[in-house]
């Protein structure tokens, strides 16, 4: 005959009250378990939630990079294609001649050494691209009795530092001859037809669209004709160049650059409209590139709200967690108080007659605190058990986006080990809250007089 | 002697009035004494019985057992003491409803666990066998008290008073609820208790209890009117 017998024996003859407790402790540890594994999971889920959106958010600000840096190549190819269309922008001139000249007459008197078209392609100059040296002469064509402005070129010389570009202009070979518009249509001209000029035969390689400048009245030949025609071997009256996309005051940059290396030479710029065309394109990158700047603040701006949302979430829960646990601990404890006290009552002539037997208080506390124990470690257990169903059904009922569906018991473990401790943890705080909750009644038990009880009869 | 009181007096508190229950008892008992205690209902028997058997301390006067003050003792030092010397039969039995009818027999054994009177398991249990046997309950041994008779739960009362070898046994009313054949069994039980060397204390009512005994007194209003020392017949 043990106390432990005795505990057993008492436990299996009162189930009731036994299960009553282990259900108080159950619901007890079922509440631990459940609020600790919803917060818990909260946390990872908000977590998981932040990787997926700060993640959306790198790859949407991704898309919006590369969609500048498109935007940027295209402009690049746009504006080269738009300075193609409507001819170089900068004019690098001998210092000595008129700008007027080329203004009123669209002709050019003075020149300079055609060498410094290499002389700048063999610099490291930045400020421009395209380097076209030519020859350019408002002069009488004989054999037709019209006006024209004669432009030998012949070809881009590359710039050495440089990737090589697709030229802006093609190069106009030898015996052959690109015409203006107004020259073409006034005189009836067809591609491949062959034409005098100066007495020296040319086929018409190329016939130009309208352009609404001195191009229409414009023909190109080969520069080292045009110089032999003009008596110009070797000279040139002009570099053409296309700038490049300066920032700033782009044409000072130029000057400051090309001055450097050709001395005695004048820069201008033309066709402003194109240049302002440009310009605006350049906004509009800048545009985008501020919209990309936007979509990063807006990015954050939601990341920032998604965190929030998700932070008030967790503190609600939390706070429900915070009010819930100790009146659900609070009520068990006061339940298994109660039934232990019940318990007591009910034993009262059983208490009497095992200390007439010479029971003594310690044994008389440990049949009553052994068996609070006891419904502590199976309420203890059980209600992890269910504890954990318990949280993952009030986790998907409170938390119903997709994510939270994925996180159960094994994901919110290996995310938080200290899930792992309350599990462990919560059987042991089951014991010591049935134990305590029984103490006062296992005290009235011991102290109880016999001979109160067996003079009761 | 093995038991003595002297001058016990004990007078219960919290009614209208004070109730003296013992008013200066003196009483000895020897080994192999069988003594009964009549009295009308009130006079204070069971106090009287509840103090000899180390349950209710007395007011005042001295009470020994076997050369030891109870009294003087600690509380769980005087249920150990208790549950090593005194036995007891009480006329409601009090089994323990929950435990076979063996194992209320050896629950006296919890008294001396820890102690250096322990009973080893196993010789509990086989002292216990035997006494069920004695008393003809061998084939109950595995029954719970619900099932037994008035008789057969008294005598499986009396067994469980044996079972730790007391000294002494206190009885109150044992045959009060038992047919005239329990009685006997009972009754006789008791008197072998006497003749192998122990000591009872009778309260009851019964003129066949009383004859079993060796002495009887008698006692009103918590006094007793007979000669204190009582010698083996």
């Amino acid at each position: 005959m043990t106390l432990t017998h005795l505990i057993f024996r008492e436990i299996t003859h009162r189930k009731l009250n036994f299960l009553l407790a282990v259900m108080a402790v159950a619901i007890a540890a079922l509440a631990i378990v459940a609020a600790d594994l919803v917060v818990r999971r909260d946390a990872e889920v908000t977590r998981r939630i932040m990787v997926e959106k700060q993640s959306a958010t790198e790859a949407a600000i991704e898309e919006k990079v590369k969609a500048v840096a498109a935007a940027g190549a295209d402009l690049e190819d746009a504006i080269r294609l738009q300075m193609k269309g409507l001819g170089f922008n900068v004019l690098v001139l001998p210092e000595t001649q008129d700008a007027a000249e080329l203004h009123l007459k669209g002709s050019l008197t003075e020149t300079m050494p055609e060498s410094y078209a290499q002389k700048l392609a063999d610099s490291k100059i930045m400020t421009i691209n395209h380097l076209l040296p030519t020859v350019l002469k408002q002069m009488r064509w004989p054999e037709q009795d019209i006006d024209v402005v004669l432009y030998g070129t012949r070809g881009e010389v590359p710039l050495m530092h440089r990737d090589m570009k697709k030229p802006v202009l093609d190069a106009v070979k030898p015996g052959q001859m690109v015409v203006g518009h107004a020259i073409h249509t006034k005189l009836g001209f067809e591609v491949g037809q062959k034409v005098k000029f100066m007495d020296r035969e040319f086929t018409i390689s190329k016939l130009h669209p309208e352009r609404g400048s001195s191009d229409d009245v414009t023909l190109w030949i080969d520069l080292g004709q045009a110089q032999e025609i003009l008596g110009l071997q070797n000279l040139v009256h002009a570099i053409l160049a296309l700038e490049c996309e300066c920032a700033g005051d782009r044409i000072a940059q130029i000057r400051a650059e090309i001055s450097g290396i050709l001395p005695g030479t004048q820069v201008i710029e033309r066709y402003s409209q194109a240049l302002a065309r440009a310009e605006s394109r350049t906004k509009a990158k800048e545009v985008a590139e501020a919209s990309l700047a936007a979509e990063k603040l807006a990015g954050e701006a939601t990341l920032a709200r998604e965190l929030a949302s998700r932070t008030r979430l967790q503190r609600g829960h939390q706070q429900m967690a915070n009010f819930v646990l100790p009146l659900v601990l609070t009520l068990a404890a006061v339940a298994v108080g109660l039934l232990a006290y019940l318990n007591v009552r009910y034993r009262r002539e059983e208490i009497g007659i095992l200390r007439a037997l010479g029971l003594r208080t310690r044994q008389v506390m440990i049949v009553f605190l052994g068996k609070a124990a006891l419904s502590g470690v199976i309420g203890g257990v059980a209600g992890v058990v269910l504890g954990i169903g318990a949280g993952a059904v009030l986790g998907r009922l409170l938390d119903r986006t997709e994510v939270a569906s994925s996180v159960g018991l094994t994901e919110a473990l290996i995310a938080s080990p200290g899930l792992f401790v309350t599990l462990m943890a919560t059987p042991v705080l089951a014991v010591v809250l049935s134990t305590l909750s029984s103490w006062l009644a296992a005290t009235m038990a011991a102290s109880q007089d016999a001979a109160v009880v067996l003079q009761g009869e | 002697m093995w038991f003595k009181l002297e001058q016990v007096s004990k007078t219960y508190l919290g009614g209208d009035a004070p109730v003296p229950a013992l008013r200066e008892v003196s009483l000895q008992i020897d080994a192999g004494m069988f003594l009964a205690i009549r009295g009308p209902s009130g006079c204070g028997k069971s106090t009287l019985l509840l103090t000899a058997g180390t349950l209710l301390a007395p007011d005042q006067g001295d009470v020994v057992l076997g050369g030891e003050r109870p009294y003087q003792m600690s509380g769980d030092a005087r249920a150990t003491f208790r549950g090593r010397h005194l036995g007891f039969v009480f006329q409601q039995f009090h089994l323990v409803p929950y435990l076979s009818v063996l194992d209320n027999v050896l629950a006296p054994t919890l008294a001396l666990a820890d102690t250096p009177a322990a009973i080893d398991p196993r010789v509990a249990r086989d002292r216990g066998l035997e006494l069920l046997d004695r008393f003809g309950l061998a084939d109950r041994a595995g029954h719970t008290p619900a099932r037994l008779s008035s008789g057969e739960r008294q005598r499986c009362a009396l067994a469980r008073a044996l079972l730790n070898q007391p000294r002494m046994l206190l009885a109150d009313e044992p045959t009060g609820n038992l047919d005239s054949e329990n009685a006997e069994i009972v009754l006789a039980a008791m008197r072998d208790f006497v003749t192998s060397g122990g000591a009872v204390l009778l309260v009851t009512h019964d003129d066949r209890a009383a004859a079993a005994a060796d002495a009887t007194l008698w006692m009103n209003r918590g006094v007793l009117t007979q000669p204190e020392t009582v010698q083996a017949k």
